[in-house]
């Protein structure tokens, strides 16, 4: 028994819970974005960078895990468009903790040969990677929270639900592919 | 002009100057740092040139940002403060913007020619 | 079937009704009742803030005293300081001012996420035990509010102190960063019907200002606490030069937190006093656009004048001239709007009651801050005058004058409205002048005696040096402002339970909250109304309305022009927010001893109560 005397123009179709996700990726941008400039800082103080005893970063594993994690916005996104959103969601899930499970491996390895209490390379490289993984497992843990809720069915909020987790994910691999190309780039750019 | 095409270039004005002046503000003052610290040898790119580029490049787009809003201002110079939206959104914002503009304008004036007049790379 | 305006308001009192006694306060997701939580609590800070100051002032007020030992007069300016800015002024604007007041002046009935609204008070809450939970076992934090490297490293301060100070610090930036995201969010999208950018008020705009502010500055701050946590318990390396680390990184992280975070201290006042003064002065704000822009200019511009706090630190000179270009310029909005609130007072019909007189007050204290900020821009002055008492004048100054005497006039001016009563207009007054006279006794002072060389920070000094009768009269300043600033309150407790019926609008104010019971109801509004400009009260009745009298819903607008998006389900009365800051807290204080596997169980538990949060789904409309 309300009365809508108002005209609706409804231009704009994000739900409110995609501006709570869009306004966590504003903070968490500038996070890494001052992670990152705390990274160039250094390097440009250090005459050598990294610093002798410490390899230069390997590139051809970790671009081809950004690669994965990149492709698997391609079924988040798929998933936001499609009536059965659960076998895209899990394929993307399979992408990304794939994904996740190979960076673990990578960051153990690294550390059996230099450590984040050697330098400030070190700690600026294991922080770094560690909050963008962090990141990627929240992510992981959102999906998982979010094919729990599809396998009772779908309703307008987990439609939402599902925009604003897909929003993420493009923010994550966005981040992800500057972090990865920072702690890369003495491989590339010296 | 229609007003799809004075929304347009109001919200150019007013997003694009901020954003730009930014991020240049932000390279030139990495340049400036990059020339007094070892990390930036292998560059090798002169510091004057860099400078008057990046400065250069914000006298542009922040000056065609200035340019358009004012524009739009100057078309929606009889509309209402509290006029109805959009002309009444689309006059406050060039408005804004055009002050805005200007001041980042300046800085980039400012900050361009004293960094390439003054080079010392420890403090006077 | 059209339902009688009794039947509908009798339904929406059904719909909203808050929970009784401790179990709704501790549960509400009303706007307003956690508004008035951030109130009574930060008050509290306030007074702890206070007391510290008059310690330290009592403590100085002579040469040599010992009534106070160096150890504990390092706490005690730390924990001033950092009590005074995150856990009086920002919670108080941002969180009593912004939560209470945004959603009534956009025409919403309670913000855009309510439970996240109750999650950020309970956290803020949690912070402030945590740091003073730290003092009282004699590990306040104690290296300055900015806490600078290598002092604040574990080579000289090995104790658990610093770590109060990260870990409090960061809480507190979290409880910050969901009220910013919140204001913004409802902001943007909850606006009454027709309320476009240009027709939204300028408190608004104040308060979009200093939480876009927030939400880019605090990560800064996160990071540098983030960084020296690892450092001074993983052994990582970010600020020690030996391992390729540099203490100017501290200070450039803090600083590009640190400087838009003294806008946005002072944003909000500014808003205040937009409301104000066209409710004392009987026209509209001169310069509508440019007020606007100036609110988000002052914290834009801001972000580029960091390294203005580096002046003395040996930076190259080639680097300080950006610094000293972008301060110069970020002077012109807080000119512009300097010159608005007084032309729009000179030109208009003033009313000095007490709020109008605490924002004279602060137009004149404003003016003070300013000039000597601007002094500073010149970086041979700045040089001279560097971690002297010059600069705790300057800070005072814009501090109390530009952020503490707008909340005070604010405070006044909404009584009426959040209590329904009147407050006493003379003993207003009379709290006004006690206060300027006090805090110009206290901080003018410190101008001349940081001229004479007197150094912050220290805890006594020598009596030969000509320092000790601005001290003296300094402390004597302190003192006068406390009795003005008890009297002030004693006059409102004293209004609370004396004071006349207000009535829904008794200064005949522009905006939205003028429209609606004092104090108003918990839905807000009986209907949406919708707007033709920043001044709907003064504009008469709006042409339509929405209803809105079916569940529990609110209007969202699209977001530059305010037109209707759509109608949502908004949820109830809920126990996660504060079971999850409980449990987020007890993790920090975990991590203050370094107890790291115990405190990711608990962040398990953290992850779960997350999920209890979401089970509840709103209802399909």
């Amino acid at each position: 028994m309300s009365e809508y005397a108002v005209e609706s123009r409804a231009r704009e179709r994000f739900p409110l819970g995609w501006w709570g996700v869009a306004m966590l990726i504003a903070t968490e941008t500038a996070l890494f974005g001052m992670m990152v400039g705390s990274y160039i800082y250094l390097r440009l103080k250090a005459p050598v960078w990294p610093p002798r005893g410490i390899p230069e970063p390997k590139l051809v594993v970790p671009l081809i895990l950004l690669g994965v994690l990149l492709v698997s916005t391609l079924p988040m996104w798929r998933a936001t468009q499609s009536a059965t959103p659960k076998r895209w969601l899990l394929l993307a899930l399979v992408l990304q903790a794939g994904y996740f499970a190979m960076e673990v491996q990578l960051y153990h390895d690294d550390l059996q040969h230099f450590t984040p209490q050697q330098h400030a390379y070190g700690s600026l490289y294991y922080t770094l990677l560690g909050a963008d993984h962090g990141h990627v497992a929240v992510g992981l843990l959102l999906n998982l929270w979010l094919l729990w809720k599809l396998l009772h069915g779908m309703t307008r909020y987990r439609r939402n639900a599902l925009r604003a987790i897909a929003f993420y994910w493009y923010a994550v691999a966005v981040l992800t592919v500057i972090v990865t190309l920072t702690v890369l780039s003495p491989a590339f750019a010296r | 002009m229609s007003i799809r095409r004075l929304s347009q270039l109001q919200w150019f004005g007013l997003l694009v100057g901020g954003l730009t002046w930014f991020a240049e503000y932000l390279a030139g003052t990495g340049a400036s740092q990059a020339r007094c610290n070892p990390g930036s040898g292998p560059w090798g790119i002169p510091h004057d040139a860099l400078q008057l580029a990046l400065m250069l490049f914000g006298v542009l787009v922040v000056g065609s940002a200035l340019v358009a809003s004012a524009l739009v201002f100057k078309r929606t110079y009889d509309v209402e403060e509290q006029a109805a939206p959009p002309l009444g959104r689309i006059h406050f914002f060039a408005a804004a913007a055009t002050a805005a503009n200007l001041v980042f304008l300046i800085i980039i004036l400012e900050s361009g020619i004293g960094t390439i007049v003054n080079q010392l790379c420890h403090q006077a | 079937m059209t339902t009688t305006v009794t039947e509908r308001v009798d339904l929406l009192e059904r719909q909203w009704a808050e929970r009784p006694g401790v179990l709704g306060w501790l549960t509400t997701t009303d706007h307003k009742r956690i508004g008035l939580l951030y109130f009574w609590a930060t008050l509290v800070f306030f007074g702890a803030g206070g007391v510290e100051a008059l310690l330290m002032r009592t403590q100085l007020a002579q040469a040599n005293q010992h009534i106070v030992g160096p150890e504990t007069f390092d706490q005690l300016f730390t924990v001033h300081g950092m009590t005074m800015i995150f856990w009086f002024i920002i919670p108080m604007t941002t969180g009593a001012f912004g939560n209470y007041l945004v959603p009534i002046m956009v025409g919403a009935r309670d913000m855009a996420f309510p439970r996240m609204n109750a999650l950020s008070f309970w956290i803020f809450a949690g912070s402030g035990i945590l740091l003073y939970a730290g003092m009282a076992a004699g590990a306040g934090p104690d290296a300055g509010w900015f806490n600078y490297v290598p002092l604040s490293a574990r080579l000289f301060d090995p104790g658990r102190n610093i770590e109060i100070y990260t870990l409090s610090l960061a809480l507190n930036g979290m409880a910050s960063t969901l009220t910013s995201a919140n204001l913004i969010v409802t902001i943007f999208k909850l606006r009454a019907p027709g309320m476009s950018f240009n027709r939204m008020p300028l408190f608004c705009w104040a308060f979009l200002a200093a939480s876009l502010g927030l939400i880019f500055a605090l990560p800064s701050l996160t990071v540098d606490l983030l960084f020296l946590y690892l450092q001074r318990n993983l052994g990582f390396h970010f600020f020690d030069v030996a391992h390729g680390g540099s203490s100017f990184l501290w200070q450039h992280l803090f600083w590009f937190f640190g400087h838009p975070e003294v806008y946005i201290l002072i944003v909000p006042a500014f808003g205040i006093a937009t409301e104000i003064i066209p409710a004392f002065t009987r026209r509209k704000m001169l310069a509508f656009p440019l007020i606007a822009i100036a609110e988000i200019l002052v914290v834009f511009i801001g972000f580029g004048v960091w390294a203005h706090h580096m002046f003395a630190t040996g930076l190259p000179s080639t680097t300080l001239v950006f610094f000293a270009a972008a301060t110069s310029m970020v002077v012109i909005p807080s000119t512009i709007q300097v010159f608005a609130w007084s032309m729009s007072i000179l030109t208009g019909r003033p009313r000095f009651t007490t709020p109008l007189l605490f924002i004279v007050g602060f137009i004149v204290m404003f003016v003070v801050g300013g000039l000597t900020g601007v002094m500073f821009l010149a970086i041979p002055f700045d040089q001279q005058v560097t971690d002297t008492y010059f600069v705790i004048a300057h800070f005072h100054y814009i501090i109390f004058g530009a952020a503490v005497f707008p909340i005070f006039g604010g405070m006044y001016y909404w009584f009426p409205k959040v209590t329904g009563k009147l407050y006493f207009e003379r003993p207003g007054q009379i709290s006004f002048w006690i206060l300027f006279v006090g805090t110009n006794l206290l901080f003018f002072p410190m101008h001349i005696v940081g001229l004479l060389g007197m150094p912050r920070r220290v805890y006594t000094y020598p009596g030969n040096v000509g320092w000790t009768s601005y001290n003296l009269l300094e402390t004597v300043g302190g003192y006068i402002t406390a009795i003005g600033i008890l009297f002030l309150f004693a006059n409102l407790v004293v209004s609370y339970l004396r004071g006349a019926p207000a009535g829904p609008d008794p200064w005949h104010g522009p905006t939205l909250e003028w429209t609606i019971p004092s104090p108003p109801p918990e839905y807000n509004f009986a209907t949406i109304p919708t707007v033709t400009s920043a001044y709907p009260n003064w504009d008469g009745d709006a042409p339509v309305s929405i209803a809105l009298d079916a569940g529990h819903k609110q209007h969202v607008s699209t977001i530059s022009d305010g037109w209707t998006a759509e109608i949502v389900d908004m949820p109830h009365a809920s126990p996660w927010p504060i079971l999850l800051a409980a449990t987020l807290t007890i993790c920090f204080a975990l991590l203050v001893v370094a107890k790291f596997m115990v405190a990711a169980i608990v962040l398990v538990v953290v992850g779960l109560t997350l999920v209890g949060w979401h089970m509840k789904e709103p209802q399909e409309s």
